[in-house]
């Protein structure tokens, strides 16, 4: 029984992570209709960049994160507004092909610069996990991560619902030529969806660095999962992401516990593929998306 | 009076195929135009040209004097022109007031839009009975009267209109008619492109019959009607 | 059949004809120099994989992130049956070939009717499955793989490596030859036509489904034969050449570099792709790093593959060429 629960404990743990990513996936997919691959490596250097800061430089965490954050956005902006936007208005699929060479470019280019040596990065609150029970117990930083997870989803809810630019990007999400009648400025909702992902992605990054050594493959799996994650959810739609993240934690770590932890990796596209077979929209998604 | 809005020999594609061959038209202040014709004719491209949500390969559009051949429709929205699209195009997961307060999106947040509320409640009792219903729930007719009060509330002095009556019953497209006509009352300019040509012409002043992108008549409402033409083609004899 | 013969341009022809005979008679020159001919072998087997991506891609509008996978199944299957099972290696690669096109057929069935986005991930999952199959399992040896592959024999003998050279350039003709049929076909062409939009297919009563999941189907064909040809050349293979992040990917990038929707380019993508480690001898640590860069590059800046602008530049060639006949000398004009 206290396995079980030290599993649930995990499989929420790492759900808050892939949930946190899997909301920058589908925020760019739901508002731009754009499946961008490389989010899982934006983490990454989100990541580095709270290292670099952090430990390397000696800052103050919360500097470090605010620089990481600030800079991981000026480089997803940079990207977009070069490469992405030009390459979209010639085709989706092509876009969607290049967010996948981006997204290898960038993780061996970081280990071209930044070796392939694992960095540590000191946890938080100390790495002294706090028993709940005999059995069980839980890693601070875990803690955090959860906290952090809810905090960001609250405060996006908040900022989607309550402020006029909020209600702009839904507005966009669901009819973007309507939006555009109402006076919505596309290209400034382009570049503050791609800024609010890239902030998501680089505040995940600095936070999970003590419990994910710093190496530049970190995006890779967590990144391709993340996406599995927010399409199980219902691509577009945040609570399916978030929903999506966590089922997809509890999934992987039950999966990997009870059945085979050499498996581990397949049980996410398992549970991918059957969703898409029984509903392809995802757990709550609207059945107007597109088919192909 | 004067023109509120001048529409220059505009041409416009889609990719290669020309929508529109150098339409001309003329609209002054406080007047209500209406633009009828066949379907695929263009008049839909026209009013994007004008709202600019659409490229315009060449021919100048102008309002009250200044060119906004190629403004985006943010600042196109602020200058004063607002079009209710084919086909509604409200936000289904939006409530009506969160429908509404997108219209009012380009104006700032200073303004007070309580009389703008009141006067479309005025207008459109049912929009202020669900008020917090989402926009996809609604009726048809409902829908409409959202999209015409959305675009109201960016307190447009000129009012694009694209098929009003679109899949409505009669005696609901009569009174909407009603409405514009109030609207247009009250100091809006009507610009009204429209599949239903009786009741266009009854309402309107003046009108345009498109045919395949091009002008192919033009004139007071009244005179048009009892064309021959035009009672053929588009009256039903 | 002719029709699609004269269909094409007679430069065109002449091209392809060099190319042939420059693919058999260099590496005949070069027979003794092993280094050599087993590039000459791999970039034979990155043709078919490229090509296979190029139609994919280019002419049905899907992805597949799991052509690894399907390489990996030709591989093993194969394998596996002549050195488990003692068939022989032609009755083998068959089985292989025909073992892929069905798994294909079956999984493509459904996925074919997905979008692009969810057929990426899907692939994925495909790949990373067998994957995780492979490296885990003692059938097909585990990480460690499977060592000392019997060599392939022609009358007996064990085939040199010309010999395997030239066997592996005839399935690279046969292969390129289906593409042409395919890319040829009715459907082919009027998919061409309406630059693979849906709607206006299924307008026209094209049944693009079946055309899209044959294609798949053909594809994972493709990808199985070139597993075949490459596990009975270096004769071990291993889980770490089937993933999805190094193999399935460099498979993207070869049909991304020669420009998709062209058969020609896919094969020149694929050379140069192939090319690219040889280059980068001693720095294989920036292969992926300009893999990724090359197909961002690409996507960029010459969406319709390398292959274009060389193309516009024969045209240029071919109209200099016409014009200078036809004007008597002297005249001095300009194209």
């Amino acid at each position: 029984m206290s396995i079980l629960i030290q599993c649930l404990i995990s499989g929420i743990s790492v759900g808050a992570i892939y949930a946190i990513i899997a909301l920058a996936y589908t925020i760019l997919f739901g508002t731009l209709k754009t499946a961008n691959f490389a989010m899982g490596d934006i983490y990454m250097i989100g990541m580095f960049l709270g290292f670099t800061f952090y430990v390397t430089a000696a800052l103050p965490f919360i500097v470090a994160l605010i620089l990481s954050i600030i800079i991981t956005v000026i480089v997803l902006l940079l990207l977009e507004r070069a490469i992405f936007r030009p390459i979209l208005k010639v085709s989706s699929l092509y876009l969607f092909i290049t967010t996948i060479g981006m997204a290898t470019f960038l993780r061996n280019a970081a280990q071209l610069v930044f070796g392939t040596e694992a960095h540590t990065f000191p946890a938080l609150f100390g790495s002294t996990p706090i028993q709940i029970t005999d059995n069980i117990s839980i890693m601070p930083q875990n803690l955090i991560i959860i906290g952090v997870a809810v905090i960001l989803v609250i405060a996006l809810f908040i900022f989607m619902k309550k402020t006029k630019t909020g209600l702009a990007m839904s507005s966009v999400s669901m009819n973007a030529f309507a939006a555009s009648l109402m006076g919505v400025n596309y290209s400034r909702i382009t570049v503050i969806t791609y800024a609010i992902a890239a902030a998501l992605a680089s505040i995940a990054g600095v936070f999970t660095a003590p419990i994910y050594t710093v190496t530049t493959t970190v995006g890779a799996s967590i990144g391709l999962k993340a996406l599995i994650a927010a399409v199980m959810g219902g691509f577009g739609n945040s609570a399916g992401a978030i929903l999506g993240g966590v089922l997809l934690g509890l999934i992987e770590t039950l999966g990997a516990t009870y059945i085979s932890s050499a498996y581990k990796d397949a049980f996410a596209f398992i549970f991918l593929i059957i969703i898409l077979f029984v509903r392809p929209q995802g757990i709550l998604g609207r059945k107007s998306i597109f088919k192909v | 009076m004067s023109t509120i809005l001048k529409v220059d020999n505009v041409k416009a594609h889609y990719g290669s195929i020309e929508a529109l061959k150098g339409v001309s038209l003329e609209v002054e202040e406080g007047e209500i135009v209406t633009v009828i014709g066949a379907n695929g004719a263009g008049k839909s491209t026209l009013m994007k040209c004008i709202a600019g949500v659409m490229p315009k390969s060449s021919g100048t559009i102008s309002y009250n004097g200044t060119d906004i051949t190629k403004m985006g429709s943010d600042k196109i929205v602020k200058m004063g022109i607002a079009l209710v699209p084919e086909g509604r195009q409200i936000f289904s997961e939006l409530s009506v007031a969160e429908n509404l307060k997108m219209g009012a999106y380009t104006r700032s947040k200073k303004d007070d839009m309580s009389a703008d509320y009141d006067l479309i409640f005025s207008i459109f009792p049912r929009l202020k009975e669900r008020l917090s219903q989402k926009g996809g729930s609604l009726s048809g007719g409902e829908q409409q009267m959202l999209a015409v009060g959305r675009a109201l509330m960016s307190r447009p002095k000129l009012l694009l209109i694209d098929e009003l009556s679109m899949g409505l019953a009669p005696v609901l497209v009569e009174s909407l008619f009603e409405a514009i006509a109030g609207i247009n009352k009250s100091g809006t300019t009507i610009l009204l492109v429209e599949q239903d040509a009786n009741l266009a012409l009854q309402f309107a002043s003046r009108a345009y019959v498109i045919e395949t992108g091009e002008v192919a008549l033009s004139g007071d409402a009244k005179v048009l009607a009892n064309d021959d033409k035009v009672r053929e083609i588009y009256l039903g004899g | 059949m002719r029709d699609m013969f004269r269909s094409v341009k007679l430069r065109t022809k002449i091209i392809i004809v060099i190319a042939i005979l420059a693919a058999i008679l260099v590496p005949v020159i070069m027979r003794d120099n092993r280094y050599y001919m087993n590039i000459f072998i791999n970039l034979a087997i990155y043709v078919i994989l490229g090509s296979s991506m190029n139609l994919l891609i280019g002419y049905s509008g899907q992805i597949s992130l799991g052509t690894a996978g399907f390489y990996g199944i030709g591989a093993y299957t194969s394998v596996l049956l002549v050195m488990n099972c003692g068939v022989p290696f032609p009755i083998a690669l068959i089985a292989a070939v025909v073992l892929c096109f069905l798994v294909g057929f079956v999984l493509g069935f459904p996925a074919t009717k997905l979008n692009f986005i969810f057929l990426g991930l899907s692939t994925a999952g495909i790949n990373t499955i067998i994957y995780l199959i492979i490296n885990n399992s003692q059938f097909t040896g585990g990480a460690s793989g499977i060592t000392g592959i019997r060599q392939v024999q022609w009358f007996g003998e064990n085939m040199n490596k010309l010999q395997y050279y030239l066997m592996t350039l005839a399935f690279v003709l046969v292969v390129l030859f289906i593409c042409f049929r395919l890319v040829n076909s009715k459907t082919g062409r009027a998919l061409k036509a309406i630059k693979g939009n849906q709607i206006a297919a299924a307008a026209m009563g094209i049944n693009v489904n079946r055309y899209k999941l044959l294609i798949f189907a053909i594809t994972s064909a493709m990808c199985g034969l070139a597993g075949v040809l490459y596990a009975f050349n270096i004769r071990y293979i291993q889980a770490e050449a089937f993933t999805v992040n190094n193999m399935s990917f460099k498979i993207l990038t070869m049909g991304i570099i020669g420009g998709m929707g062209d058969l020609g380019g896919g094969v020149i993508g694929s050379l140069i792709a192939g090319l690219l480690p040889e280059l980068l001898r001693n720095f294989s640590r920036y292969e992926l790093t300009i893999y990724g860069a090359l197909i961002v590059i690409i996507l960029r800046f010459m969406p319709r593959g390398i292959v274009y602008p060389i193309q516009l530049g024969l045209d240029k060639l071919e109209l200099l060429f016409r014009k200078k006949q036809k004007e008597p000398a002297g005249t001095g004009k300009e194209v």
